[in-house]
């Protein structure tokens, strides 16, 4: 039954298009200004570490280097970017903008 | 050839066939055991089970929710019966799918027109959100993989169960409508609410074993 009820909710899922994917946002014309140094680690630090912070965190999935951050930019776009809200839990995440510019340093290949 | 025919064979017939008259006594104990109608315990015992739907809402600001329950247990005496229930809904916050499996103990009243029954229970629940479930379906129908935030709780229904028709052989068939309230509540609030409160509303049916 509980399959059953899956495979339909993951039918409706597909259909309604849960996730923007990082292809969908190129990266903007002039590129970006935001770097690992003045962005992400900061953005990163305050929302996702605590779970995504290595050995110690709720996740198996570690954000705290800029090379694991490019290397998962994909799953941490269709989840935190834009107008992706899935992560990080709860309603008190990051600003839409904070989303928006997430969006645009992932894209831009996080620099 | 046996141990037996071999020791008819030596000479050895007494202490060769008492062995074998204890091996023989044992065997039939324990299929007598197997076999046995156990004493009753109990005069009146019931299955169940209900299908249902439930909305519900959490401490999570702006969040709220809805799906499907279903449950199936063993009442004994009318009375007290332990049962599995389980929900699967979808919750806004996050654009999440919610899994609860819970195991309690629910008591009745055990009323001509109604029963009402308090049911408390010990419950694990998965939380993902739909881009996970989309990743990895199987993964979520098996409650592993990635996204999926596993929390373990309990909680409180204060409901009741109302018959409405009676089938079947002596009508020990019992159809029943059923509503409740419920309380869950996580003491680890890191990756989903401390509390839901939920309505729930199902049909269902009680079968008298005897």
């Amino acid at each position: 039954m509980r399959a059953l009820v899956l495979v339909v909710m993951v039918a409706a899922v597909c259909g309604a298009c849960v996730g923007t994917p990082i292809g969908d946002h190129p990266c903007p014309p002039g590129g970006t200004k935001d770097t690992y140094e003045n962005f992400g680690a900061g953005f990163f630090e305050e929302y996702c570490v605590r779970c995504h912070g290595g050995a110690n965190g709720y996740s198996s999935r570690s954000f705290t280097t800029v090379d694991s951050i490019r290397q998962q930019k994909d799953r941490i776009f269709i989840n935190a970017a834009g107008d992706n809200a899935s992560m990080p839990p709860g309603p008190d995440g990051p600003s839409q903008a904070e989303r928006n510019r997430l969006a645009d340093w992932l894209a831009c290949g996080a620099p | 050839m046996s141990h037996a025919v071999r020791a008819l064979h030596e000479g050895a017939a007494v202490p060769a066939l008492m062995k074998w008259n204890r091996r023989v006594a044992c065997f039939g104990w324990a299929l007598a055991l197997l076999g046995a109608d156990p004493t009753p315990a109990f005069a009146d015992v019931e299955v169940g089970a209900l299908a249902g739907a439930t909305s519900y809402a959490s401490t999570w600001r702006g969040d709220f929710g809805g799906g499907g329950t279903l449950r199936a247990g063993v009442r004994f005496e009318h009375v007290v019966a332990i049962d599995f229930q389980t929900w699967e809904s979808y919750a806004t916050v996050n654009k999440r799918d919610n899994t609860g499996l819970s195991l309690g103990v629910t008591g009745y009243l055990p009323l001509r027109s109604a029963r009402p029954y308090a049911r408390l229970f010990a419950m694990h629940q998965h939380e993902e959100a739909l881009v996970s479930v989309e990743n990895a379906p199987m993964g979520t129908v098996f409650g592993i993989g990635n996204g999926i935030r596993h929390r373990a709780g309990g909680g409180l229904s204060l409901g009741a169960e109302i018959p409405f028709a009676a089938t079947g052989s002596e009508k020990r068939l019992g159809w029943i409508l059923v509503a409740d309230a419920t309380a869950q509540y996580f003491p680890d609030d890191a990756l989903g609410p401390h509390t839901y409160v939920m309505i729930n509303f199902g049909v269902g049916f009680d079968y008298l074993l005897k």
